[in-house]
């Protein structure tokens, strides 16, 4: 007795298919992405970029106001520019992310 | 008294041996020293006897060494390129060093060196120094003031865009050391105070608090488990950013 043809997709399109999945499920072990885990565990980056930037702007208007003896307005200045500094630290390292992001997309 | 119980009492120094001092500077060898030789020890015997036999078919050694090198050889290719290979011996080292200075770190009753932000801002601030060494080389002295001023400013913006990008470039090395010192510290200060709770929830009088005491352990162990991953990320990110830094200095971007 015949049995009937089974609907089953071709075996070279299921094994692609089963190759697709278990990529989707495991993850490329040769191609892992840390830049996506960045995301997650990079928690202190953003407030070290602004602190740092902050700090180091202050850090150099107080030299300057001890070499000049102007004291607080190099330093409060320093503090401004710092902040911006650090504000541009952040884009920086965002758009950063955000390529790496569409970079890994292109891949997948 | 609770000076063995404070979470931040495993970030004390303390010396082990007493060295006279070099130009007034104290240079005795505490615990971060000996935690630094041990990971350099650590890198060092990973790779000499992971690679000794350099066989065909690696084994199990080999094959980690081969793929911590692949790592971090494709991390500098696809960040800085074909000329990032000439800096991938320092890149591989630094790397190595951080990861396996946080990894020791994770061991009970040792001592997690990258939680000192003296410790990170020194290897932030050598791999500023020599990044910048470099960029002044490539791009010449003209080349590397003039690469702070981003291309297409109007002239009228010079007096406020140069300043900021000169306070951005100098604040790298204090954000890189300070990203990973308090990841670290704040994992590990994290850490140590969730399983605090587990003591003194057991050393309760109350049957129903002792039993809750099982809330603090998972919460402990799953904290354990992230962080070893943050450990490696910290690592890598700390590779990465210095790779950036290198892109940048090899090829004038702005």
């Amino acid at each position: 007795m015949a049995a009937a043809a089974p609907d089953e997709p071709p075996p070279l399109e299921a094994l692609k298919a089963k190759i697709a999945a278990s990529r989707g499920g495991a993850g490329d072990a040769e191609g892992a992405s840390p830049p996506k885990a960045l995301n997650g565990a990079n928690t202190y980056g953003y407030i070290a970029d602004l602190f740092s930037g902050v700090a180091v702007g202050a850090g150099l208007g107080y030299v300057v106001d001890r070499q000049v003896g102007a004291m607080p307005a190099f330093t409060v200045l320093g503090l401004i520019l710092g902040f911006a500094a650090g504000v541009m630290l952040i884009y920086k390292a965002s758009m950063r992310e955000s390529r790496q992001e569409a970079a890994d997309k292109k891949i997948e | 008294m609770s000076q063995g119980h404070s979470p931040l009492s495993q970030f004390e120094i303390q010396t082990l041996v007493q060295m006279p001092k070099l130009a007034g500077y104290n240079i005795d060898f505490t615990n971060a020293s000996l935690f630094m030789v041990l990971a350099v020890v650590s890198v060092f015997s990973f790779l000499f006897f992971g690679m000794g036999k350099g066989a065909l078919v690696p084994g199990r050694w080999q094959s980690m060494a081969e793929l911590t090198y692949e790592f971090v050889a494709s991390t500098v290719r696809d960040t800085v390129g074909s000329a990032g290979r000439q800096y991938f011996p320092m890149v591989f080292s630094v790397f190595l060093f951080v990861l396996c200075l946080n990894l020791l770190g994770m061991i009970p009753f040792s001592f997690a060196v990258t939680s000192h932000i003296i410790v990170t801002f020194a290897l932030a601030a050598f791999i500023f120094i020599g990044v910048t060494l470099v960029a002044i080389f490539k791009q010449g002295l003209g080349g590397f003031v003039a690469h702070f001023l981003p291309s297409g400013t109007p002239w009228w913006m010079v007096w406020l865009i140069y300043p900021i990008e000169v306070i951005s470039y100098m604040a790298r090395p204090c954000s890189l050391a300070i990203r990973l010192a308090a990841n670290m510290m704040a994992g590990h200060t994290m850490m140590k105070v969730v399983a605090g709770f587990v003591v003194s929830m057991l050393a309760a009088e109350s049957v129903f608090v002792q039993a809750g005491s099982v809330v603090p352990f998972v919460f402990t162990v799953l904290m354990t488990a992230f962080e070893f991953m943050v450990a490696f990320i910290q690592a890598y990110i700390f590779t990465i950013l210095s790779c950036v830094y290198l892109s940048e200095a090899l090829h004038e971007s702005h």
